[in-house]
């Protein structure tokens, strides 16, 4: 009896460190999870407002040759109206003639400006996406994380508390990176 | 007394920490060249590797000069045609190990075309931010190395800002990349890191 009464306080002691010891192993063990607003993150990335700046000037210089051309048909059109249809054929002919080449040139100009912007915000936003996901990728590791979720509003993130939301200190990151101001690792 | 006694050892160990360093040139060139420094900075993106190295006229001079540089007046003079320039050398380095002109190139023509560019034309890609000032690239100079080895080294000179020739600024260099498919890539390389370069000290 005295045995046992002398052994149950290390026991009780050796069984209060064992769980101490387990549940700092489960706490230190345990997947780091936070989520992220991908509109929030995408649009304060700094390369993306920088790109979305070059976007804007080359579609207003293309938007711009289009309006003058736009501009030239108005004129000619307006040209044809006037001129008296009885009296000189031959020149009516010529403006026509002159209107379907600009016509056409400005429905080619169209088309191809079109299509030109459409793969060109294309291709900005894959350099967008390709440094964004490096720079959450280094994020992650430096943090010890094991998945970062991205909710975009469309369901891949129903709920989540406030203390997992990490958007606002993954912007500054993902910036800071792209400044190029870590050092290297 | 005791009181007296902590300013001055207060005082000793900011006037300690004022006192610039100073170094034999071989301790200066692997002082410069260390990542811990800051002046030696780089970055990731994708399966490229971007590395930026500031390399101040002393170091320049050194590299280029090394025998012939055996004191102060050795080094002002190879220095001062050195000094209306800021060097730096970027790195860029494929995960792979490939030359970056091969990196998506499935003809001759295409890998020609890349080379042309990085020979020449991707100078005009290149500016450095100097405090308020962005300076276009003065000096470019790609580094061939025909696969041998996987960096691809590409020196470069900008002069130095104009608003205020003795203010060190922090300097980020912008590289619009057109051949990986990067974007805008950039570098900065901090005042503080610049300001802490050591003296050279030569050994009579």
């Amino acid at each position: 009896m005295q045995v046992i009464k002398r052994l149950f306080i290390p026991a009780l002691f050796v069984v209060a460190f064992s769980a101490i010891g387990f549940s700092v192993f489960l706490f230190a063990t345990r997947p780091k999870i936070a989520y992220v607003d991908l509109a929030k993150v995408y649009n304060g990335f700094e390369l993306k407002k920088q790109l979305e700046t070059q976007l804007k000037v080359v579609q207003q210089v293309r938007q711009r040759t289009l309006d003058s051309l736009e501009l030239g048909l108005k004129m000619i059109s307006r040209n044809l109206q006037s001129i008296d249809s009885d009296k000189s054929k031959n020149e009516i002919q010529i403006k026509t003639n002159e209107f379907e080449a600009l016509k056409q040139d400005y429905l080619y100009k169209q088309e191809n400006f079109s299509s030109d912007n459409s793969s060109l915000l294309q291709q900005y936003d894959q350099q967008v996406w390709k440094q964004l996901n490096q720079y959450v990728k280094d994020y992650g590791e430096a943090n010890g994380y094991t998945c970062i979720l991205g909710g975009d509003g469309s369901g891949n993130v129903m709920y989540s508390s406030k203390g997992l939301d990490i958007t606002e200190e993954l912007i500054a990151y993902t910036n800071k990176c792209f400044k190029g101001e870590t050092k290297l690792q | 007394m005791r009181f007296f006694n902590y300013i001055l050892f207060m005082l000793f160990c900011f006037l300690a920490g004022c006192i610039q360093k100073e170094l034999t040139p071989a301790q200066y060139m692997t002082w410069v060249k260390s990542e811990e420094h800051g002046l030696r900075i780089g970055k990731q993106i994708g399966n490229c590797s971007f590395t930026l190295q500031y390399k101040p006229c002393e170091y320049e001079a050194l590299l280029h000069h090394k025998n012939e540089i055996k004191n102060e007046l050795d080094l002002n003079k190879s220095t001062a045609p050195l000094k209306n320039l800021q060097y730096f050398t970027l790195t860029i380095k494929n995960a792979d190990g490939k030359e970056i002109m091969e990196e998506g190139s499935f003809e001759m023509v295409e890998y020609g075309s890349k080379l042309n560019y990085m020979i020449s034309d991707m100078q005009m890609d290149f500016s450095l931010i100097d405090g308020n000032d962005t300076v276009p690239c003065a000096f470019y100079h790609y580094e061939r190395n025909f696969g041998v080895s996987p960096e691809n080294n590409i020196l470069l000179g900008f002069e130095s800002s104009a608003t205020d020739k003795n203010k060190v600024n922090d300097k980020t260099l912008i590289y619009e990349d057109k051949l990986l498919g990067n974007g805008i890539v950039m570098l900065t390389i901090k005042s503080e890191d610049i300001k802490q370069v050591p003296r050279l000290k030569f050994v009579k």
